[in-house]
């Protein structure tokens, strides 16, 4: 292609995919005038624009990675059930690792369950590889102890290629899971420890070395016994490779050694961390390097985390080498001096200065259990024989006294604001990372990582229009990734949300990990995903709360859930093995939450608290602010916002607070009665995260109350100058209307905590109160168009709350005068509005709702509801005033779910509609534009709240997004069309801490 | 670090400067020194890999470099050139392996495959792994540049900044030729190359 034919598709693609589809064809007919080559050239590129999009936009290499993936997951679960292979019938995955891919598997000729393990592509056809396996796993199918997993059978399918090792099937969760990321409670530690260093013992006695001693392969059974599993198998693959490498290139020989393994994040990660500096470096290993990863793992579980915890693997390789590590007790107090000591000669880079043998470590964690025991049995002595001898009061004491050591510590709790963000940069959601290094946030420009020891922070690069789209953050337990719920920008709904993963470490796109659900959460040790997925429609067959498997994609249903009853919030227990989650009910205006445990080994539920265990009217779980109300802390502890009155008083007089609760490990019900952390009463939190150790709680604080938003109108109401906010104050401020002038707006407002009507000059900062004396819970003030009286509504004073209150509609003279009733409606009255037009000689309508239609009634300032003018069938009901009154008073137009507008002739009664652009048919709120001709209106499309105008022949033009935090309501032009007022969401939201949690 | 990997980094740090500085029969003992790593671990990525859970390709391709080239006195001139190396290799590594895929997908036949044979055989990515690459060639025919801002984005899995400091453009520049190209490469992919030219 020539360079200069080239440059010139080139410039005017550029231009024309910038355009307005139906602007395109306009400007190529003009740019390629006489020359159809270029033009049919343009065009053929231009009809690629939605595809390309998506095109190679994810880099090849993962892309080819995910596709051989899922083949590979679909392939497992196809060959899987019911398969024979040798004398086994497979049941059912039950894991996968670097190694392979593991099976329940049923033994037809003994008639017990084993587990298979078929060996990774690649090893099963290496002969020499296979050979000097058997060979292994021969030796160490000879150790028979305790401990160890027994290996039956190194098998062969019938198709060659498909080694498998047949080995005792366990129940129960591996030393991984177990840890969880928190330190273990001393007795069981050493429990556990002890078992570890007898079967190192048994297999150092037949001169078997393991090589990949790690919690993952340490298994905990439901009868509390420990296995070791995969002795004198775990790193042949690694070796494997190591040889492949040497064969192919000398120089590479020894950096294959240990790569060979480390490829995906998790194998990397897992395996190395645990790796003797000796094994790092390729060299022969021997019985201390077992030693050496014993120690580490014996760190683990005093702290939560291995000792040479880095980044990436080869951060961590460089540390194994040279750093030392952190003392376990700076960590975790708790730890008695004399395992520290234990734990830091395992860990000695020189082997020559490590226990010598399994004996030497299993002996040291001996006496050490011993003198544990001493101590807890004095305790016990002492304590039964005050119980014995002592009146209940002394008994009661002295329990205190033995008790209150881990209590005391907890006394202090410091609240601190985090980020200091205004109204106009509120944070959306914020999650601390596990290390309590780094709080991932996101607020109106982006998504951010706050380094809590410097400050420094940093923007992670997302595509813009994914950026507003979030709706909450979690970290992944690896601390690398942060997984993001996000709106989808193709459908609308609470609970069809995206989730996302997105890269802390590297500048990548974002990348999808589930659809169509909400409120999603890993599991600690990061191979399970929980989430709540709701009704889609109407259809409840697959709502309500569910678990996946990360790999494999498999899904489960934990808990179903009907009309009246909903799930939220579902957060992992420490050790993965159960969901807590919140279970709402409603029943007409009650509501009924309670905090409930699901054990995912099946079983059923149970209740850790309900409302009534908290102080009369609080409920367990704030939904006010959105977000998660639920968190569960490494040490068994569940925080959960609360509230008392969001459902019955006006939203900013509800109290707000943070609890606690202790479970007992296991979650065997609640441990304990809750604790209030903090006490709000205009704000509310949720969100609740904690660090790893369990000390400090993150939270995000809020508050949002509606504001008047004033902008200038420009372009014939195509465009608006930018909007700002109109009323300051932070109580909450509801649109009435405009003076006649144009040069003052009208609204109510509760800062005065009574709800009143302010007015306020267009360049004036401050509001007045319109009426002297003022009244005492009113709102919604217009002018009649004789520009004789306000009208306005009024509540029952002494009434708590609006809803059971009678309401009246009022009347005042604009010169001054006492407030005359105009009538009153019972009680729950709901959805009933007037409006009058603006200009002299027109006339005021009201709604009220007749069934299911809002009926239409002329209105008289003196003589009140007058003759029927007709009525909106199936009103759009979540908004008060779906209708509008033109200034002219003679029709009324509504916005109808499906795009219409109707509109009314007060005269006539007739109605006709008008077709609104179909991209917007969900019209929220209508005004009519100050001279009678289109209106303005807000909707909410594809989770987004816009401002829009709609010219008299339908065409649409949006004004203002809102995004899908920013609620927008009540579009109302002045009477002199240049301006134009609404209402809009305003928030205060800011991360917080709380330490000494 | 034993004495052998540190050789291995050593040599191919050195190469690196070397090249960098002018000297063009340094790359051709450089490629194969990077070849043999990248290779290994895109490999083995590809084999552990599982659905939802991906280590990103820069993430790869920067742990290979701080594994053999991160000595001191490094610039990061070097890092850039290591980088595009890597991307260079890693269309090579993938496009060899897709047609070896695509050969073992037309030799299979029908009926059970062995487990972990079953296991390996893909789907459409490898195929269009193969047609991007040919287009490739095609556009860097009139257009080398964009072709360029392709292999480091979508072979190499850098960055719109890394792949602007590479080519010495601007970051928009690389924007502006990243979007053209796609349009041209999908349209080139999805009508099987008859606009080519």
């Amino acid at each position: 292609m020539q360079a200069e034919r080239w440059r010139r598709i080139e410039e005017l693609y550029h231009a024309a995919v910038q355009l307005e589809e139906g602007r395109r064809r306009c400007f190529l007919d003009e740019a390629c005038t006489d020359d159809d080559a270029l033009r049919s050239e343009i065009d053929s590129l231009l009809a690629y624009d939605r595809e390309v999009s998506g095109f190679l936009e994810s880099p090849a290499l993962e892309r080819a990675a995910e596709s051989l993936a899922r083949g590979r997951a679909a392939m497992e679960a196809d060959l899987c059930a019911g398969r024979a292979v040798s004398h086994y019938k497979l049941v059912e995955r039950i894991g996968r690792g670097g190694m392979g891919v593991v099976y329940k598997a049923e033994d037809t000729i003994l008639h017990r369950f084993v587990a298979l393990k078929f060996l990774t592509e690649g090893l099963g056809r290496d002969r020499r590889a296979l050979a000097r396996l058997r060979r292994e796993a021969r030796a160490a199918s000879a150790l028979d102890h305790p401990n160890i997993c027994t290996i039956y059978e190194i098998g062969e399918g019938e198709q060659e290629g498909e080694p498998f090792i047949a080995m005792q099937f366990l129940d129960g969760q591996t030393l991984k899971q177990a840890i969880g990321n928190q330190p273990m409670r001393m007795e069981r530690l050493l429990g556990i420890a002890i078992q570890i260093a007898e079967a190192l013992e048994a297999a150092q006695g037949a001169n078997i070395v393991h090589r990949d001693i790690k919690p993952a392969n340490i298994f905990l059974t439901s009868a509390g016994q420990v296995k070791i599993l995969d002795f004198g198998i775990a790193k042949l693959p690694m070796q494997r490779s190591a040889r492949v490498a040497a064969a192919d290139s000398p120089q590479t020989a020894a950096t294959g050694t240990d790569s060979g393994y480390a490829t995906s994040a998790g194998a990397v990660v897992g395996t190395v961390a645990y790796m003797s500096p000796e094994q790092v470096r390729g060299e022969e290993l021997d019985a201390r390097s077992d030693l050496f990863s014993f120690g580490a793992v014996l760190y683990e579980m005093a702290t939560g985390v291995p000792p040479f915890w880095r980044e990436s693997p080869e951060l961590m390789r460089r540390a194994i080498q040279n750093d030392s590590p952190r003392p376990p007790k700076s960590i975790n107090p708790q730890v008695p001096a004399e395992l520290e000591t234990v734990i830091l000669k395992a860990l000695e880079k020189n082997r020559e200065r490590r226990y010598r043998c399994a004996r030497d470590i299993r002996a040291a964690l001996r006496r050490l259990e011993e003198r544990r025991q001493r101590r807890m049995g004095r305790v016990q002595r002492v304590l039964s024989v005050v119980l014995l001898l002592a009146t209940p009061i002394v008994a009661a004491a002295m329990f205190w006294w033995v008790a209150r050591d881990g209590a005391e510590s907890r006394t202090q709790l410091v609240e601190r604001q985090i980020t200091a963000h205004p109204p106009e940069d509120f944070v959306g959601s914020g999650a601390i990372s596990p290390d309590g290094k780094t709080l991932a946030y996101h607020d109106q420009t982006g998504l951010y990582l706050r380094s809590m020891d410097s400050g420094e922070t940093r923007a992670v690069a997302l595509p813009p229009d994914f950026r507003d789209r979030i709706t909450e953050l979690s970290w992944f337990p690896d601390g690398g990734r942060l997984l993001a719920n996000t709106l989808r920008p193709d459908i609308s709904g609470a609970c069809r949300l995206d989730l996302w993963t997105i890269s802390t470490t590297s500048q990548t796109t974002p990348r999808l990990l589930w659809r169509d659900v909400c409120e999603g959460t890993i599991s600690p040790d990061g191979q399970s995903l929980a989430f709540v997925r709701d009704s889609q429609g109407s259809s409840y067959e697959l709502a309500g709360l569910w678990i996946a498997d990360l790999h494999g994609g498999r899904e489960r249903r934990l808990r179903g859930r009907g009309g009246s009853e909903w799930f939220s919030s579902p957060v992992w227990s420490p050790d993965g093995r159960g969901i807590a989650y919140v279970h709402m009910r409603t029943e007409g205006r009650r509501v009924d939450n309670a905090i409930e445990v699901q054990p995912l080994t099946g079983g059923p539920f149970e209740t850790v608290l309900s409302d009534a265990a908290l102080p009369k009217g609080t409920l367990v779980c704030d939904m006010s602010v959105g977000g998660r109300c639920l968190g569960w802390s490494t040490d068994w502890r569940i925080v959960f916002s609360a509230n008392a009155g969001f459902y019955d008083l006006r939203p900013a007089d509800a109290e707000h607070s943070l609890w606690e609760v202790s479970t007992q490990p296991g979650w065997a019900g609640a441990a304990g009665k809750p604790r209030r952390l903090a006490h709000w009463i205009d704000f509310a939190c949720g969100n609740p995260t904690f660090t790893r150790d369990g000390k400090r709680l993150f939270f995000v604080r809020s508050k949002t109350w509606s504001d008047v938003y004033l902008a200038e109108l420009a372009a014939g109401k195509t465009r608006i100058e930018p909007a700002r906010r109109f009323t300051l104050d932070n109580r909450g401020s509801d649109l009435s209307g405009w003076t006649f002038d144009s040069q003052a707006i009208l609204f109510s407002s509760d800062r005065t905590a009574k709800r009143e009507i302010f007015k306020q000059g267009l360049s004036e900062g401050t509001a007045t109160t319109l009426f002297a004396p003022p009244c005492q819970a009113c709102e919604k003030a217009v002018v009649t168009p004789d520009r004789s009286w306000f009208l306005y509504r009024e509540f029952e004073h002494a009434a708590p709350n609006e809803f059971a209150a009678p309401v009246r509609l009022m009347r005042r003279r604009t010169k001054g005068g006492t407030p005359e009733k105009v009538f009153e409606l019972p009680p729950g009255t709901w959805h009933w509005s007037y409006e009058c037009g603006v200009k002299a000689g027109s006339s005021c309508v009201m709604s009220l709702p007749e069934g299911t239609d809002l009926a239409l009634y002329a209105l008289d300032p003196l003589r009140g509801k007058g003759a029927k003018l007709g009525a909106i069938n199936n009103p759009n009901v979540s908004e008060p005033e779906p209708w509008s009154l033109s200034p002219d008073g003679s029709r009324i137009a509504y916005g109808t779910n499906d795009g219409r507008i109707r509109v009314l002739s007060v005269r006539d009664r007739t109605w006709s509609e008008i077709s609104v652009d179909t991209r917007w048919e969900s019209l929220a709120t209508i005004a009519w534009a100050a001279d009678g001709k289109g209106f303005f209106a807000t909707c909410w499309l594809l989770n987004s709240n816009d401002l829009i105008y709609i010219t008299p022949a339908g065409a649409v033009t949006r004004l203002w997004h809102g995004g899908h935090r920013q609620w927008l309501t009540n579009p109302l032009p002045s009477p002199d069309g240049k301006y134009l007022a609404f209402e809009a969401e305003t928030w205060d939201s800011n991360v917080w801490t709380i330490e000494n949690f | 670090m034993s004495s052998q990997e540190g050789d291995a980094g050593g040599e191919v740090a050195r190469l690196l400067t070397a090249w960098s500085s002018g000297d063009e029969t340094a790359l051709d003992r450089l490629m194969p020194l990077v070849y043999q790593e990248l290779h290994q671990r895109a490999e083995r990525y590809m084999a552990y890999e599982q659905p939802g859970h991906t280590l990103q390709t820069t993430a790869l391709v920067n742990e290979l470099y701080l594994r053999l080239v991160d000595l001191p006195r490094q610039t990061w001139q070097n890092r850039s050139h290591f980088l595009a190396i890597c991307a260079q290799l890693m269309r090579r590594i993938l496009v060899d392996f897709a047609r070896s895929r695509r050969s073992q997908k037309r030799g299979g036949g029908p009926g059970q495959l062995p487990l972990n044979e079953a296991l390996t055989v893909c789907s459409e990515a490898p195929q269009e792994i193969i047609a991007v690459d040919d287009a490739l060639k095609s556009l860097s025919a009139f257009d080398p540049r964009k072709a360029r801002v392709v292999e480091l984005r979508f072979f190499g899995g850098l960055g719109v900044e890394e792949t602007a400091e590479i080519l010495k453009i601007s970051p928009e520049t690389v924007m502006r030729d990243w979007k053209m190209a796609k349009v041209w490469l999908i349209r080139e992919v999805r009508s099987g190359g008859k606009h080519a030219g």
